[in-house]
């Protein structure tokens, strides 16, 4: 049931954050294959979240008679990225007990360490027989490792793990802030560093730090990124354990896509998970899986993939190292994703009055290829590649400045494509 | 089962609980989860630690990170592609930051091109851009009761001298540079080129654009009798209008832009122009 909900706010945040309004909100819930009701209340506390935390952000209108919702997203105002509350939100009511209890413990074994009879008398003494073992909340906060436990005269005693708040200074603490913030907004799978960083604040907000700590504006962030990491996380299991998985999957020439419910509408696959692949042109996440008995393998995009399940049965090991070879070789000359033949290309860029800033660009996302020459005028690079098909975006992005001389065919369908985008503009 | 550990419901219910103890007894309370620390460790592997954290930090940190469990690192699951490369200049980025959390203002020489002069400015906010791996502040200029937004790379300010500047007097400049802010927001109108889509499996393709604009605040609306008549409003302010560009050029004759005629005219001059050097 939670999976099913996670996935419907998980499509509900892709649609508000990537397609805009795209659709209204009847619309949405149809997309989502859920009733109008259900999504009303997903609908509702999502609404209301964003007004208590961050007011304005989520923007509501009625055109046409009908509602529909927006995030108004200012990297200038916000540089928390606000989808985190995807992972942050439960619902309260049914765990608010239960995390009361956890935060007792917590709190009654930061007065020393205790024994595991101490902290049953402790909870029993407020919260009279206590409905459920008491193993069941020590293993998790043991897990998570918030709490440790050793042994001692025959006794398991049960302390706090040393947290960052005892072993820095707040001067330091800022400073981490600080880094994490960094850290989070530029590295992928990140929604732990925004845990951190929430703790961190909400230690500042406790002690009255009140200097000014949202320092940064992030440009280029693929906030959305976030949303696919829960499954990155599961997928990294099979592949550590090298165990298959299987997902229901849906193909990119489906003409409606993202349906929640229908589950039998989708394809389910099974596959062996070999790598993750994060593609920061665009901001998507792949799972790459081999075949059981075929030697290929498939690029899955993991916003299409749903209902993860790692299975029991364990990959051979000289399959999956063969596999991994097999995708290494594969990826070394490929600019995304696609094989190809190798192609050597050869771009002049020509500075036009901005050779700084165009050889430090060429020199961010120049991958493996090389500038092999530099004048005044331009900068000669190369570049052997999988085929042309996806490097072309990246070359037509430098507008006028890129100039492709070899191979003779990419050289003509640029100029091509140019002339079209001409006449498309004939009559500004 | 750890999702309770991380939810906004814990975080709250153990804030309510640190209220009734003393400040030295509240540090001890924050738990940090194995996930933070897990990543915390592997943050501090890849990223320019010295940019943000004094080498004390660091060491306290490492060594309070050696007894976790080890790292395993994202290069053994994720393989990243085009991912730019971590800038380890600007190393005046530890001074701004603080400047900025003092809410100081400072008097300067900026540099643009061959142009130099002297400016007292506020800075306000440090922007780092994710494909160039570069550095910029944003601020604002309160010379002589003018005020205006500055928009600058690190190494195009020297000669810094901090000029401490009031609570108030930093509130009104604060609300001046906000207000400046939203007053330059523009926007733009494209929309998908349906000759190009006329018989396409066009949701990946319509997606793949959305994905490319996704770093900017957008509002889209569509004929849901037309899957092809996607019209797409971009919001930006103009230091992203060439940002802008260059995902409108890197979407090519996918997109048309409509609106505003100055960036049509745009397009149109650089498709000419990009023709012309493939036309010699």
């Amino acid at each position: 049931m939670r999976k099913h909900q996670l996935r419907i706010e998980e499509e509900f945040f892709r649609i508000l954050f990537i397609e805009g309004n795209a659709y209204q909100k009847q619309n949405i819930a149809k997309r989502l294959g859920v009733s109008a009701s259900y999504f009303d209340k997903i609908y509702r506390e999502v609404k209301q979240f964003f007004e208590e935390m961050h007011p304005g952000l989520f923007e509501s209108h009625r055109k046409e008679k009908e509602a529909y919702s927006r995030f108004k997203y200012d990297a200038y105002k916000k540089t928390e990225n606000i989808l985190v509350w995807f992972y942050r939100q439960t619902r309260q009511k049914k765990y608010s007990d239960e995390i009361e209890r956890y935060v007792h413990i917590l709190k009654f074994v930061s007065e020393g360490p205790k024994t595991r009879n101490d902290i049953l008398e402790e909870l029993q003494y407020f919260y009279g027989e206590i409905e459920i073992k008491l193993s069941r909340y020590l293993n998790p906060l043991l897990a998570l490792k918030i709490l440790t436990k050793t042994k001692q005269k025959k006794q398991e005693w049960f302390s706090l793990n040393h947290t960052l708040f005892e072993v820095l200074t707040v001067e330091e603490l800022k400073e981490l802030y600080i880094f994490v913030s960094f850290a989070a907004n530029t590295g992928i799978s990140s929604v732990p560093g925004y845990f951190l960083l929430d703790t961190v604040k909400a230690y500042f907000n406790h002690i009255g730090v009140d200097e000014q700590l949202d320092l940064f504006v992030f440009r280029d962030n693929n906030f959305t990124r976030i949303l696919d990491e829960y499954k990155c996380q599961e997928l990294k299991e099979a592949i550590m354990t090298k165990r298959y998985v299987s997902f229901n999957y849906f193909s990119k020439t489906n003409k409606k896509r993202a349906f929640v419910k229908n589950d039998a509408e989708h394809k389910r696959i099974t596959t062996i998970p070999i790598k993750l692949l994060y593609d920061h042109q665009y901001g998507r996440w792949y799972l790459i899986g081999g075949g059981r008995n075929r030697k290929d393998f498939r690029f899955y995009k993991l916003d299409c993939l749903s209902d993860v399940h790692i299975g029991q049965e364990k990959v051979a090991e000289g399959q999956f190292v063969e596999y991994q070879d097999q995708i290494e070789q594969y990826l070394q000359h490929s600019w995304l994703l696609k094989p190809n033949k190798l192609t050597p290309i050869s771009i002049k860029f020509h500075k036009d009055g901005t050779g700084i800033e165009l050889k430090n660009r060429i020199l961010q996302e120049k991958r493996w290829g090389e500038i092999v020459e530099e004048t005044d005028e331009y900068l000669l690079f190369h570049i052997s590649v999988n085929g042309t098909s996806e490097i072309t975006p990246w070359i037509r992005s430098f507008g006028p400045q890129a100039e492709v001389i070899e191979p003779i065919k990419l050289r003509n369908s640029l100029r091509d494509e140019w002339k079209k985008i001409m006449e498309l503009y004939g009559d500004v | 089962m750890f999702e309770k550990f991380h939810s906004y419901a814990f975080l709250r219910i153990l804030q309510s609980e640190m209220q009734d103890l003393p400040e030295a007894e509240r540090r001890f309370l924050m738990p940090i989860t194995i996930h933070e620390k897990q990543w915390l460790q592997g943050a501090l592997e890849t990223n320019p630690t010295s940019l943000f954290l004094a080498e004390k930090t660091i060491r306290k940190l490492k060594s309070m990170l050696k007894e976790e469990i080890p790292n395993h690192g994202e290069g053994e699951f994720v393989i990243e592609k085009g991912k730019p490369f971590l800038s380890k200049r600007d190393n005046s980025l530890s001074f701004w930051t603080h400047l900025i959390m003092q809410r100081q203002a400072v008097t300067c020489r900026i540099a643009y091109g061959d142009e130099k002069r002297e400016v007292t400015i506020l800075p306000i906010k440090l922007e780092y851009s994710l494909k160039l791996a570069e550095w910029k502040l944003n601020g604002l200029e309160i010379d002589s009761g003018r005020t205006s937004l500055v928009y600058l790379r690190l190494d195009q300010i020297s000669e810094v001298q901090v000029c401490p500047i009031g609570k108030e007097q930093y509130e009104t400049y604060s609300t001046a540079f906000y207000k400046k802010l939203e007053d330059s927001l523009e926007k733009a109108v494209i929309r998908l080129n349906r000759e190009v889509f006329s018989d396409h499996p066009i949701e990946d393709e319509k997606l793949r654009i959305l994905y490319a604009l996704s770093s900017f605040d957008k509002e889209v609306s569509i004929d849901e009798n037309d899957d092809r008549f996607y019209e797409i409003t971009i919001y930006y302010y103009p230091q992203d209008y060439s940002n802008l560009l260059s995902v409108i050029q890197l979407l090519g004759i996918r997109i048309e832009v409509l609106a505003p005629a100055s960036l049509r005219q745009s397009i149109k001059e650089i498709a000419q122009k990009a023709f012309t050097r493939y036309h010699v």
